[in-house]
């Protein structure tokens, strides 16, 4: 069922607006700058829960401007999966927002930080809520674009460099993306995401449609090989806007994936055709290269962001094994990796402005000094590696039985493989951090206290006890939601 | 009002009444101002109310001075026309603004202003004429009058430019005048109405003739236009000349000779000349080598303005690939890509014209920095940039995206896959100039934003950037309706 609501509008049009507002009123208040910046998060959330009846009624919304924009229009469209995207970005958004206003103290530019990272978020709510390609892509150019100014905060010569490397692959993912839509339209006559998919041909000229949604979902999402860049422009950035570009930004990327799979390409013509094959193949490369390149890391948050790297893979297996079941998984890691991979930014992102110490070897002791810390960083951890009742076992365990639903038992080998390195670059580290014994040499002494502002604890331990308790009530809505976002890509089929 | 149907006669004489003015009438600054914004605004009116007038009612053909053709000169303002002179009137009245207020770079703002003048009555009249022979006037009085502003600076390098540009802009000219001539002796014509009709006896008679006109015509519009590979002059020329000057010259005059030369084709020579002559090829094959020659040259560059000349060359192939494809979506985009270009490169040069004189900084190495010093006039660069590069919401986005679906529609995979990896380059070469402005080190050079009256023109045109890149469909009549000129 369909309906017609121009409120869609709204979760992107509030920041969208609020973000030039913050940039005027930074220069004079920095109370009322931080304000509105947690407020245009927070009323994106509101704005979109606020349908949530209406979504579980299984009605979807649409707004269309075919005037903006000719020949393609703008239009917007909430379904189960957008609303469940849309909700858990602007809900971690928030969290993160407020986290910054006490982890930004410290840095410098503050100024252009707000603006850009409430920009980001209109951007990526846009992304969400479109409901055709071309609305994508041009939510999507923004959110990336805009994301750029967050990587290069620092403003070193390290950030310097990885933004550069951000900015190129960004524009030949976009220039990727656009050569595909305008494929798809022109041999379709629209790029509307359309339940089933969209009247394409299996020709040469799709095919390069799809290796390009590939490419430029797939520098987004950091499939491998097309992930060089984030292994630097994560870690570089400031630690809230890392827990924004892993937990949030990178499934964006696999988002559009699901999108173009399921609503433009179609279930039919991917089945036909076998071009999910490739999706599969670089998911298992990407699961696999993220998670062993880990663990050679010292950097907490290089390590971090390479487990982002393995992470998304499960994400593309899900989409490209093609089972209600595996994409059941999908879509509840986007929601997932979300949680747990910002409580781990955040809870480094604590450490780091606490005690300064980036590397993981430095952290021997740091467990019984900043207890809540690493309380947050130990349950995110543990989700990682996938111990029940926490929420990333719910996602292996859809993406386990739709790998066997498929047929193929090396893709839940491949899964508990990977669900041991995580174990290995996260266990050693936790145990240290409690129970090791730090070397008598004062340069290894952690902090007598845990010196971090509440404004930083509340965000993370809120996002600690989702991961801990989503999946212990008796109504897991997040499941919830991506069980019926599932099925109506699939039910579209027939 | 009645007079309005002599709107199209009344733009090019009101400019060029306005240009003999201004030296006469003393040396007030403000009077001088006056009457040469004066003269543009109301030309500017006259083009809007002519393009109402021509999507409204259709073709205006005008006889000048009551004299019917083919004796008489005629006027023919067709949509293409009306569309091409509403474009000319709206960027140049927001450069006049500039070159009246903007740093000063000439000794006599007089006879600056006559030139100025000069060159846009007579770019409005070449859009607009009827008839081969008072075409050929305007690009001559176009030709001498743009060789004029970019000497007008007085320092070596823009003279030796000019004069190259002199030279080989008069060996354009003496192409068209060859090329006309042979068409003359074919058809006994200069209406362009006239001799399609008689062509259509006469060109079986004489095919050689014909073909030698029509290589000359090619050649001199291809280096007045600067059509790869006849673009040598360019960068010299729309790099040393005052700003103003090279907004001018890079943002409207190099379009206006494609206009023209698109104008005698389907006026003049008839559709049928583009199945029997590869032209289309040879466009598609001269507009790929500018966009990559262009590209590549401007990544080299130190000098900005030269980068935004090497960019211009670029930019033209855009313009030749939309008629090179020929399909309707294709010439949109060339089309749209005229007034798109337009107001991005006047952009970036008026934007550049400014940080050149606020820091006394030419090359881009030096630019570290600046950005945090001059955010204002960055912003503008930036946006001018983003447009260049194609980022969805601006301007340049539009043309790019009509091109490149009109290439499909073409069944020309190639040139949608070319037009994207030109974006690319364009990132190339612009993004780091900004990154380093913005937040590159800090340079010693003392600079800061410009008065407001100095960056209206500069922020009118960035506002354009955004209002073209999110409303094209305001533009999206007369370009249909130009497209349909060509494909039927």
């Amino acid at each position: 069922m369909q309906a017609t609501s121009y409120a869609l509008t709204l979760p992107v049009m509030v920041p969208l607006l609020l973000a030039v507002v913050i940039y005027a009123v930074g220069q004079r208040s920095w109370q009322l700058r931080n304000g509105l910046s947690v407020a245009a998060a927070l009323s994106s959330f509101l704005l979109v829960v606020q349908h949530y009846r209406t979504i579980m009624a299984d009605v979807t919304l649409v707004a269309e401007f075919p005037e903006l924009l000719p020949p393609l229009g703008v239009s917007f469209r909430m379904d189960h999966l957008g609303f469940l995207v849309a909700a858990v970005v602007s809900f971690v958004w928030l969290l993160v927002t407020i986290y910054s206003t006490a982890y930004m103290v410290k840095e410098h530019a503050k100024n252009r930080y707000y603006p850009f990272s409430v920009l980001t978020l209109a951007g990526a709510m846009g992304v969400v809520l479109s409901g055709d390609l071309f609305t994508f892509f041009l939510f999507f150019e923004m959110m990336s674009l805009s994301a750029y100014v967050l990587v290069i905060h620092e403003e070193t010569a390290a950030a310097m460099r990885a933004g550069y490397r951000y900015l190129i692959l960004t524009i030949i993912g976009g220039l990727a993306l656009l050569f595909s839509i305008i494929a798809v339209f022109h041999q379709a006559g629209g790029v509307t995401f359309t339940p089933g998919g969209l009247p394409l041909e299996a020709d040469g000229l799709a095919f390069f449609a799809y290796l390009g949604f590939l490419i430029g979902f797939g520098i987004k999402a950091g499939m491998v090989p097309l992930h060089v860049w984030l292994p630097e422009a994560h870690p570089v950035a400031p630690s809230p806007a890392s827990a924004l570009l892993s937990g949030l930004m990178l499934k964006i990327g696999a988002f559009g994936l699901i999108r173009v799979v399921f609503q433009v390409f179609g279930l039919e013509m991917m089945e036909a055709t076998k071009w999910n094959d490739l999706l599969i193949l670089l998911a298992a490369i990407t699961i696999f290269l993220g998670s062993a390149v880990a663990i050679t890391q010292d950097d907490i948050k290089r390590r971090l962001a390479y487990s982002s790297v393995g992470q998304m893979g499960y994400i593309l297996l899900g989409i490209g094994l093609l089972q209600e079941r595996a994409l059941i998984g999908a879509i509840f890691h986007i929601f997932a990796h979300a949680f747990m991979k910002s409580s781990l930014f955040l809870a480094a992102g604590a450490i780091i402005y606490n005690t300064g110490k980036r590397k993981v070897s430095d952290w021997v002791g740091m467990g019984r000094s900043m207890l809540i810390t690493m309380s947050v960083f130990t349950v995110a951890a543990l989700s990682m590696v996938g111990v029940p009742p926490l929420v990333g076992f719910v996602s292996k365990w859809e993406l386990a039985l739709g790998a066997l639903d498929a047929g193929s038992v090396a893709f839940v080998i491949l899964l508990l493989l990977s669900s041991l390195m995580n174990f290995i670059y996260y266990f050693p580290l936790i145990q240290n951090a409690f129970f090791g014994e730090g070397l008598a040499h004062t340069a290894q002494a952690q902090p007598k206290r845990e010196n971090v502002p509440l404004a930083m604890l509340v965000p993370m331990v809120v996002l600690a006890a989702v991961i801990l308790i989503i999946d212990l009530l008796p109504y897991n809505i997040a499941l919830e939601l991506a069980e019926r976002a599932a099925h109506s890509l699939f039910l579209t089929v027939k | 009002m009645p007079s309005l149907i002599h709107a199209p006669v009344l733009i090019v004489a009101v400019l060029l009444l306005a240009a003999f003015v201004t030296p006469l009438i003393g040396k007030r600054p403000a009077t001088v101002n006056a009457v040469f914004l004066g003269a543009g605004l109301v030309a500017f009116v006259l083009s809007l109310s002519m393009t109402v007038r021509v999507l409204a009612q259709g073709t205006l053909s005008y006889p000048v001075g009551g004299w019917p053709a083919p004796y008489g000169i005629v006027v023919l303002v067709d949509v293409f026309a009306a569309y091409s002179s509403l474009v000319l009137a709206t960027v140049a009245l927001i450069i006049f603004w500039f070159a009246a207020f903007g740093p000063r770079e000439v000794r006599h703002n007089g006879a600056y202003f006559t030139l100025i003048l000069l060159l846009t009555a007579a770019m409005q009249g070449m859009v607009m004429a009827g008839d081969l022979f008072n075409l050929f006037v305007f690009i001559e009085i176009s030709s001498l009058a743009a060789i004029a502003i970019i000497a007008i600076k007085g320092t070596k390098e823009s003279v030796e430019a000019s004069f190259r540009y002199l030279v080989l802009s008069a060996l354009g000219s003496g192409g068209l005048l060859f090329g006309i001539a042979l068409i003359f002796m074919i058809t006994g014509h200069l209406n362009m109405d006239y001799i399609r009709t008689t062509l259509t006896v006469t060109a079986e008679q004489y095919p050689l003739n014909l073909l030698t006109s029509i290589g000359l015509m090619g050649v001199g519009f291809g280096v007045k236009a600067a059509l790869f590979p006849m673009h040598v002059w360019l960068p010299d020329a729309h790099s040393n000349a005052p700003t103003a000057s090279s907004a001018l010259l890079s943002g409207l005059v190099v379009k206006v000779y494609i206009i023209a030369l698109m104008r005698i084709t389907y006026l003049a020579l008839g559709l049928e000349i583009f199945e029997l002559l590869p032209i289309r090829h040879l466009f598609l094959a001269l507009s790929t080598g500018a966009l990559i020659v262009g590209s590549v040259f401007a990544m080299v560059q130190d000098n900005v303005k030269r980068l935004l000349a090497f960019s211009t060359v670029a930019q033209v192939g855009y313009i030749f690939l939309g008629f090179g494809l020929f399909s309707q979506r294709a010439i949109e985009g060339g089309v749209l890509h005229i007034l798109n270009h337009a107001v991005m490169k006047s952009l970036l040069f008026l934007a550049a014209g400014v940080i050149i004189h606020q820091s006394g900084i030419k090359r881009l190495s030096q630019f570290s920095g600046l950005g945090r010093k001059m955010p204002l006039t960055f912003v503008a660069f930036t946006i001018g940039a983003m447009s260049m590069v194609g980022v969805p919401g601006t301007a340049g986005f539009i043309s790019k995206l009509y091109l490149a679906l009109g290439a499909l529609d073409a069944d020309m995979l190639i040139f949608a896959i070319l037009i994207l990896i030109s974006s690319l380059l364009n990132a190339a070469y612009y993004f780091p100039i900004i990154i380093s402005a913005f937040f590159g080190k800090e340079s010693d050079a003392g600079a800061t934003d410009p008065a407001f009256v100095v960056l209206a023109p500069v922020a009118v045109l960035a506002g354009m950037v955004f209002f073209f890149g999110l409303f094209p469909s305001i533009m999206v009549p007369l370009v249909r309706q130009t497209a349909l000129l060509f494909v039927r």
